[in-house]
């Protein structure tokens, strides 16, 4: 079964980013993310491949600017998805080749056609 | 012309009255690939049809109908001129109380009425839809399934500029798959993209027939990048993906003439090598059986 042709090309169009991008489904799955955002993340998405949400939570934890780790229902992306509203926030991630980066992540969701909701795009903007 | 395989007095019969792409190209470079634009009717043994397209070619296919027809199902990919341009001189459309549907996508702030209202309405044409003596009912459709008499029907939206559609058609254990306008290697730096993020897959996934567009040589595409069409050699791969098992160039370039056609699919052709696919391109009139 082939995706959302909106997730098909913001796919298409985040591998010709130099901006990392991070797209997610509705189930908070994380199915891809671009080389940028790999190096921020410390993997590839070749390496990885999809994550579902507990997978890539524990991954890469995220913490908030307090260093607590941020649960799975207050993420940025979960906001987003649920609310149906873009979210800003920063955060550190807690990265897979051990390194920790703060930045601030923009995630938007994807709304299609007939307002049919997709999934989310997440922009990373490192701090 | 009629052939194909169906032997067994079930199954499908596709016949194409609108072959072209873009512009209709009349004239005798084209006579024998044909000059109208995108229309196809599909019809199952028990007569009856779903029309896809209202290009040029829906002239000749509304006059092929049975004078005592019930009710007419057209399915648009999209709105872009060539596959609707032959709308307001579709017969039906005429008929006193008969039942049309026009299934197509909707934008995201105007319903498919309020779309084709643009084009059927003055100065472009001088009839309005709501003045129209048949019964017009029009369905916003994006993704999903239903049903129409016999036809199980699929729709998905594609990779091609302003919402579009393919269509996958099941009926009698049969299945055609209807992507005249589709750029399914949009943005892919390096070949097809992956089953799972191939636009079209799960539409023409096994396949008994693809109707594929054909558009571009590989030089044009060159220069024609997110304009949202195909090469036959990519429309190989796809169908090679899908695995379907017959696949019809289609959606051929105005300016290309019939010999042009034939060498250029006869060279994609060639370059299959992955199972028992059947290619051939589309010419208006053909009615194949599947």
């Amino acid at each position: 079964m082939s995706r959302p042709l909106e997730l098909i090309l913001a796919r298409q169009w985040a591998a010709l980013l130099s901006t990392p991008v991070m797209l997610f489904d509705m189930e908070g799955s994380l199915i891809f993310f671009n080389e940028a955002a790999g190096l921020l993340l410390g993997r590839k998405y070749d390496e990885t491949g999809s994550m579902v949400g507990p997978e890539w939570q524990a991954a890469f934890p995220m913490e908030d600017e307090a260093g607590r780790v941020i649960g799975a229902t207050d993420s940025p992306v979960a906001t987003a998805i649920r609310s149906g509203s873009p979210v800003m926030r920063t955060v550190t991630v807690r990265a897979m080749d051990g390194v920790r980066r703060k930045a601030t992540v923009t995630v938007f969701p994807v709304h299609g056609l007939e307002r049919t909701r997709q999934g989310a795009v997440c922009l990373v903007h490192p701090a | 012309m009629s052939r194909g395989w169906n032997t067994d007095g079930k199954g499908l019969s596709v016949t194409l009255f609108g072959t072209r792409g873009s512009l209709p190209a009349p004239g005798p470079d084209t006579t024998r690939f044909g000059g109208n634009t995108s229309c196809v009717m599909v019809k199952n043994s028990a007569g009856q049809a779903l029309i896809l397209d209202a290009g040029s070619g829906i002239r000749i296919a509304g006059n092929r109908l049975p004078k005592d027809v019930k009710r007419v199902d057209l399915l648009l990919t999209h709105l872009h001129m060539d596959h609707i341009q032959g709308l307001g001189f579709f017969a039906p459309l005429y008929t006193p109380g008969l039942d049309v549907h026009l299934w197509g996508p909707p934008s995201t702030t105007r319903t498919l009425r309020s779309r084709l209202n643009r084009y059927l309405s003055p100065p472009l044409f001088p009839v309005r839809i709501r003045e129209l003596p048949s019964r017009v009912h029009c369905h916003d459709v994006t993704q999903g399934q239903w049903e129409i008499g016999d036809f199980k029907v699929r729709s998905s939206l594609v990779a091609h500029p302003d919402p579009t559609l393919g269509y996958r058609l099941e009926s009698e254990g049969r299945i055609v798959t209807y992507l005249p306008d589709h750029e399914p290697q949009l943005g892919c730096r390096t070949g097809l993209p992956t089953t799972e993020w191939l636009s079209g897959h799960h539409l023409a996934e096994g396949a008994d027939l693809l109707i594929h567009d054909a558009q571009y040589t590989e030089d044009e595409y060159l220069n024609r990048v997110g304009w949202g069409h195909c090469t036959p050699t990519l429309a190989v791969r796809f169908a090679e993906l899908v695995r379907a098992r017959r696949l019809l160039f289609f959606h051929h370039d105005p300016s290309r003439s019939d010999v042009e056609v034939e060498r250029i699919c006869a060279e994609a052709s060639r370059t299959h090598k992955q199972g028992m696919l059947v290619t051939e391109p589309a010419a208006e009139m053909d009615e194949i059986k599947v």
